[in-house]
This record gives structure tokens, sequence and C-alpha cells, in this order.
């Protein structure tokens, strides 16, 4: 599903001056994941999610849609923005209460983005993206094709295991619908 | 597109210009710090034209507009990802009816309109929408849409390495490691043998110096005092006035510390402003191409250094002002830059803005419709109320009427994380620091007269906010300090302090501040000597004073020489207007 990308950001890459292409190198590992791949995966999540409805779905597509310029989307998308993705598909979709940032308050570079540190901090505090290495997201590298599928994977386990654990929907960190 | 490029700085925008008092483009000054309702904090990106006008009807009705909450900021993620036919466009499902609609809503209701940009290519949620090479256009837009306070974020910004920028970009900021300047055809003179000023700038061991550029102040690190940027100075004796050359032997990098820009001045005259070839490593050292210049008899003054981290930024914001005043000459726009600290905005920020962030955001857990988000008293970044405070009480120097305010950040009353004595401290901590008052919390959830209510709308710390003197309190006792508590840049929260903010016809007004979780107990005081030291006769001091609690709301008579108390609980503050009697 997600093979494509590699060869779709060399395309990306021609023209670029050269200081930003070896910027783009740096961060590029093998088989990274678009946006749109990555975005594509949990809307078909979506559809396997107990009681999810065209609402939540609506708001996670109008998150994307507002968010991201048309021409990131066929672009390797870096891990910080994968944490928001996921981060936004939890509260969103799943309904998903924030937690407490614990450990992740402590990635040494958990605050050099903005707008993605809660993100970042509610995925790894979930264990749902991990850290690179230890004390370190490093939200600049792409996502590979493996990471999107672990953390699709472990998203979806946890999605099942909350509803097969827990009617409530209070103390499990998700809201009541 | 087009290569972005800084511009080439005027007399107005260079360093050496910033302690000029004067306003570029015609800034008008004279403002208070603005009052009112910023959708970050409260809502993030999901921030929506309902909810909106939701937050304004909730201003008038809870009465916030008649105590000055008038400005209504539109925060990132209203605006489509990309430019429509070049210019800026709503987000047409969170705000179906545009901006001219909403701006009309306002107004109509006696509020006033702002809206948010960004100096980069990017907004900082990612918008591909920054107002860099766009000024013109999107001045028009503001003007259009009849915005009257605009915010201006510093995210990917192509002349810096500005959050979400290449790293590498840290090459505009600062100066290469310089190893030896040669005069004429004189022997080369070692790094060595200049004068290193500021607090940057470093010796390699083996006599190189590197760091000529400007302190990044976006964490909360390093004291804002002081000569925050560095630069390497030669004197260079001449036995006649001559025409020669200077050649400068260096090596580049690109990174925090080590650059390609290069600035030379010789005595007041730049005689270079720009990037040097590209060596192969930070060690391999290359001699540049001979720079003409003119010597005259006897001493001449040689300066190294890269101050763009500051003048870009600056050149970036007065831009975007330039067309603003351009397109609306009569329309006073509140223009509040964002910069999160990291230029020093405090040495240029008065030239063009009404106020600038400090530091890194207060808080990174913004809420959403239906979460109030989450704030901290503490922490050991800038996302608490503790490291703004600690930062700005000691900032007092840079504000003003005819400057501007600094900006530690948007209001956390009414997040989740912080209890009722601490967003009541946080709330006086603002309105003693002159600093913006921005509420940033879904007003639906306060009702008149509700705890949340009796903050944000207590008339007396907003009177001393709002006090038409426009000063600062400075800081006059911490208990942490053992000397210097106005310029002492303390971040320990174990402690006492004591704030004194001079007001109009003599009188003042005082916080005493318990920082820390646990009560503290002594006598906290300061003197009438201590306050006529700092302030002279901007305040009256009768030794005979009405003094009232502007919490309680209660007044006593007070008789003596000393301000005190000898308890505040955990997280408190005791703040007094102190009117003189006699």
């Amino acid at each position: 599903m997600m093979s494509s990308s590699v060869n779709r950001g060399k395309e990306q890459m021609k023209g670029v001056p050269e200081t930003e292409k070896e910027d783009q190198r740096r961060v590029m590992n093998a088989n990274p994941v678009t946006l749109h791949e990555f975005a594509d995966a949990l809307t078909a999540l979506s559809d396997r999610i107990t009681g999810v409805g065209s609402a939540e779905k609506a708001a996670f597509e109008e998150f994307l849609r507002s968010s991201f310029p048309a021409a990131a989307y066929d672009l390797p998308l870096p891990r910080k923005d994968a944490a928001r993705l996921l981060h936004v598909f939890l509260y969103r979709v799943c309904g998903e209460a924030d937690l407490d940032w614990g450990e992740a308050a402590d990635l040494a570079d958990v605050y050099d983005c903005r707008i993605c540190a809660n993100a970042i901090a509610q995925v790894c505090v979930r264990g749902i993206l991990r850290p690179d290495r230890k004390g370190i997201f490093e939200g600049e590298r792409f996502l590979s094709e493996a990471e999107a599928a672990e953390a699709l994977s472990l998203l979806e386990e946890r999605l099942r295991y909350i509803d097969a654990a827990c009617d409530c929907r209070w103390e499990c960190g998700r809201n009541p619908k | 597109m087009k290569a972005l490029k800084p511009d080439k700085l005027s007399k107005d925008t260079c360093f050496d210009s910033f302690v000029e008092t004067g306003t570029l483009h015609g800034k008008q000054k004279g403002h208070l710090p603005a009052m009112g309702w910023n959708s970050w904090n409260a809502f993030g990106s999901g921030n929506t034209e309902e909810l909106t006008r939701a937050m304004a009807d909730a201003i008038c009705d809870l009465g916030l507009d008649k105590l000055g909450y008038r400005y209504v900021v539109l925060d990132d993620g209203c605006y489509k990802p990309e430019r429509v036919d070049g210019k800026l466009a709503n987000e047409e499902v969170k705000f179906p009816s545009g901006f001219k609609a909403l701006a009309d809503y306002l107004h109509g209701k006696g509020l006033l309109f702002g809206m948010y940009n960004d100096v980069g290519t990017n907004l900082c949620a990612g918008a591909a929408v920054g107002t860099c090479g766009h000024e013109e256009e999107d001045a028009r837009s503001y003007t259009a849409w009849e915005v009257d306070f605009l915010k201006v974020d510093n995210c990917y910004y192509p002349f810096d390495n500005a959050t979400f920028s290449n790293p590498e970009n840290a090459r505009y900021v600062y100066a290469p490691v310089i190893k030896s300047i040669t005069v004429g055809s004189g022997k080369a003179i070692p790094a060595k043998e200049g004068k290193l000023t500021g607090k940057v700038g470093r010796r390699r061991k083996d006599g190189p110096v590197l760091g000529l550029g400007t302190f990044d102040g976006t964490g909360p690190k390093y004291s804002p005092l002081g000569n925050r940027s560095s630069e390497l100075i030669f004197t260079v004796n001449s036995a006649k006035e001559q025409d020669t050359t200077l050649k400068v032997t260096y090596a580049t990098g690109k990174r925090e510390g080590v650059g390609e820009w290069l600035q030379m001045s010789v005595n007041g005259t730049m005689v270079q402003d720009g990037f040097l070839p590209e060596t192969a490593t930070e060690e391999k050292f290359v001699t540049s191409e001979p720079i003409k210049i003119q010597l005259r008899k006897g001493e001449n003054e040689i300066r190294l250094m890269n101050h763009r981290r500051q003048e870009n930024t600056l050149q970036s914001y007065a831009k975007l002002l330039k067309y603003l005043r351009k397109y609306a000459p009569d329309r006073d726009i509140i223009y509040s830059a964002c910069e999160w600290g990291k230029t020093q905005p405090q040495n240029w920020g008065h030239r063009v803005c009404d106020s600038w962030r400090i530091l890194n955001d207060i808080t990174f857990r913004v809420g959403r419709d239906g979460d109030p988000g989450h704030g901290d008293w503490v922490s050991g970044y800038t996302n608490s109320v503790t490291s703004q405070y600690n930062k700005a009480v000691i900032m007092d120097r840079f504000a003003g009427l005819e400057r501007g305010w600094n900006d530690p950040d948007m209001l956390m009353v009414g997040m989740g994380g912080l209890n009722h004595s601490q967003t009541k401290t946080h709330f006086a901590m603002w309105c003693m620091m002159n600093a913006p008052l921005m509420l940033g919390l879904d007003l639906r959830r306060v009702k008149k007269g509700d705890p949340l209510h009796r903050i944000i709308a207590n008339e007396e710390l907003i009177s001393i906010n709002q006090d038409p003197l426009g000063i600062q309190a400075k800081r006059l006792f911490c208990s942490a300090c053992e000397s210097r508590p106005d310029t002492t840049y303390v971040r320990k929260n174990d402690r006492v302090d004591i704030l004194v903010k001079p007001m109009k016809d003599g009188i003042f007004a005082i916080s005493f501040i318990n920082l820390s979780d646990h009560p503290m107990e002594g006598r906290f005081e300061v003197s009438e000597a201590l306050i006529r030291k700092a302030f002279g006769e901007k305040v009256r001091l009768t030794g005979l004073y009405r003094v009232r609690d502007v919490w309680n709301r209660k007044s006593e008579v007070l008789e003596g020489d000393c301000f005190g108390v000898s308890s505040l609980k955990p997280f408190e503050n005791i703040s007094w207007l102190v009117i003189p009697m006699a």
C-alpha cells in the first residue's frame, strides 16, 4: 500500500535547492509514508471502530482539509505530523480525553514543535508512536512504513481493548458519547 | 518561485538604531496593554465562526466589554491552507461567512476584530499562507476586513533557524568562526587581540572566536538582561588617513553559534553585510577577498558581528507594518509580535509593535470545544505561569507607553491544571506587569459572579493594568535574592516576591506573591525609602495611607513607613491599592 512513496519523495526533490535537498535527505529514512497514505489508513480504521459515525469522520476530514496544503499530501510525512493526525484521531474520532504527559514531558525535543508538542506527548504516553531513541522523539524524521503499520496496529489494539473492557467511557480516558 | 532573501538593511532597522526611541512607518504609540479574548488557548486550531460569535456574545453578556475586554482575536487555524489567487482566504467550513462578516458582527457589538499571521512562509499550524513575500497583498486584505489587531508569529521563518525552519538557516544569523583579520599588507591580527563583547561569543582554546550573533531567547534558561549579542572589536592604529583593504580569515558553519553571514564596520561604516563563501568545514580556514576600507589617522574601530537575527526579524515585522500603514493610515491597528523572545525583541520591538512575546508558549495543551485544555504553575520550560512570570518580572525597563509591553503570553485563567489560588495570582501578576490581558477560555463556562468571573472582572486589578501612566511593576523584594531583586533572574519558585507599581495621582499598587506550594511565614515588607529609591516622584509617600485589598475589597488606614505582610498561603497573592492620605 505504501511502497510507492519513496519514488514519490525523490520526485518531490527535483528542483529543490541543494541545501534543502541535503536537509531533506538528512531526515529521509527508508520507506517513508505519505500524509495521504497515513490519513487513508486512519480513515479506514475509523470504519472498524464501534460507535464511530459520520460526524466523527467529518471532523477528522475537516482537520485534514484545514491543516495541510494540497501539496503536502503526496510528500513523506514527518513523525511530528503523524503524531498530530493520531492525536486528532484519538479525540475527534475516538472521543479520548488527553492524558497527563508523564515521561513524555522529558523528551528533549518535545517543545521543538509548538503545535505538535501535546500530540507527541499524547501518542508517546499511550505507546502508540514511540520515541526514536531514549529521550528523543525526532519529529522531523519521516514516518517509516514499519512505524506507520505499528502505530496503526497499536491504536486499533488499544481501541479494541477499551471497547471490550469498558462501557463507561470515562475512566478509560474516553469521553462519553 | 523567486528565492527569498533578507532585505538590505536601512539605517532605521540596523542594530545601531535600536536605542532610538522613534517608531518606524509612523507606528502609533501610547496604547495601554490590549485586553480581549484570543481563540488559541481555548480552542487551538479548532476555532470556528460559530464559537467566535458565541465568545463575542459572552463578552457582552458578562459585561467584560465594559471592563475593557474588546479585542476578539482569531488565532491560527482560520485560513484556507493555501492562498487563493495569491490572497488569504477564510477556511470555508469553519468560517463560512468570511472575515468581513465576522468583523461586522464584532464591530456591531462594539468589539474589535483581531487576526493572526506569521512573518514566515507558513503559519505555525502548517497553512502555507505566511506573510513573507506577501506583505502588501495581506495588508490589503486586513484593511478590507477592517482588522483592529494583528498577532504575527515567527514559524517557518526563512532567514533564521526559527521553529519549523531549516535548522541550517542559522547560517544567516551567525558570523563564521573568525581566526584573524588583515589590514592592507600588514601582518594578520589574530582574533585573540580583538575585544569580545556580549554573552554569546566565546574564544576557542586555539584562538579563533565563534558565537558572533544574538542569543536565542525562546527558552527560559538565561536572563533577558545585559548584552545578548556578541561582537569582536579590533582597534587598529594608522599613521595616516588612507584607503586600504581588509581581509578576514574564517571558517563557516550552519548551526547555532557558527554561520556564514558576516557584518563588518569600520569606524561606524558598514563595509560588509552578507554571506562569505562557504568553507569545507568549521576547521578549514580560508581568507576572504580584500574589502576596500578607509582608515583615519590614529585609532580605528573594526567591528566583526552578525546582528541579522534581530535585524531580519525587525525588518519583516516592519515590512508588514509599512503596508498596513499605507492601506489603513487612519486605522490604529494593535500589532502584537509573537516571535517568542527568540531575537531579544525587548531591544527592537518598540520600533514597530505594541507588545512582544518574551518566551515560547505558556501552554502546549490548548483546549478545544468541550475540553478546557491544561495549564501548569511550574515547568522546566516556558509552559507555566511561573516560567513566564520569572522572566517578565525583571523586564520592566523595556515597557512603557512610548515603547510597548512585554507579553508573557495569553492568560490560562479557566484552563485545567491551575487551582483557584494559582489562577488569582496568575491574573494579578499579569495585571501588575502591564501584560496584555488576552483571555483564553471558553467564556460559555463563565457565569456572572462565579469564581472565574470574579477574577477576570476584578475592576481594581484591571485598573492597575490599565493605569494611564503605563508603568510596569518593579520587583523590590525577592526572598530568594541576595541583592538586586529588580534585575536578578530567579527561576527557583520557593520564594516570596513583592512588586510595586506606580499609578496616577501618586497612588501605587503592591502585590505580595507566594510562588511556592507551601505557606510562607515571616515579615515580607518594603519600606517607603526603598519605594522612593525605585520610583522617586512617581509615587506619593506620606506615612499615612488608605490601603485597599483588591481581592477582599476591604480598606484600612495604615500609618507608618513600611508595607508588609506576615503570612501568605500557598500560591497566594495579597494585592493592595495604596492611596496616600496626607
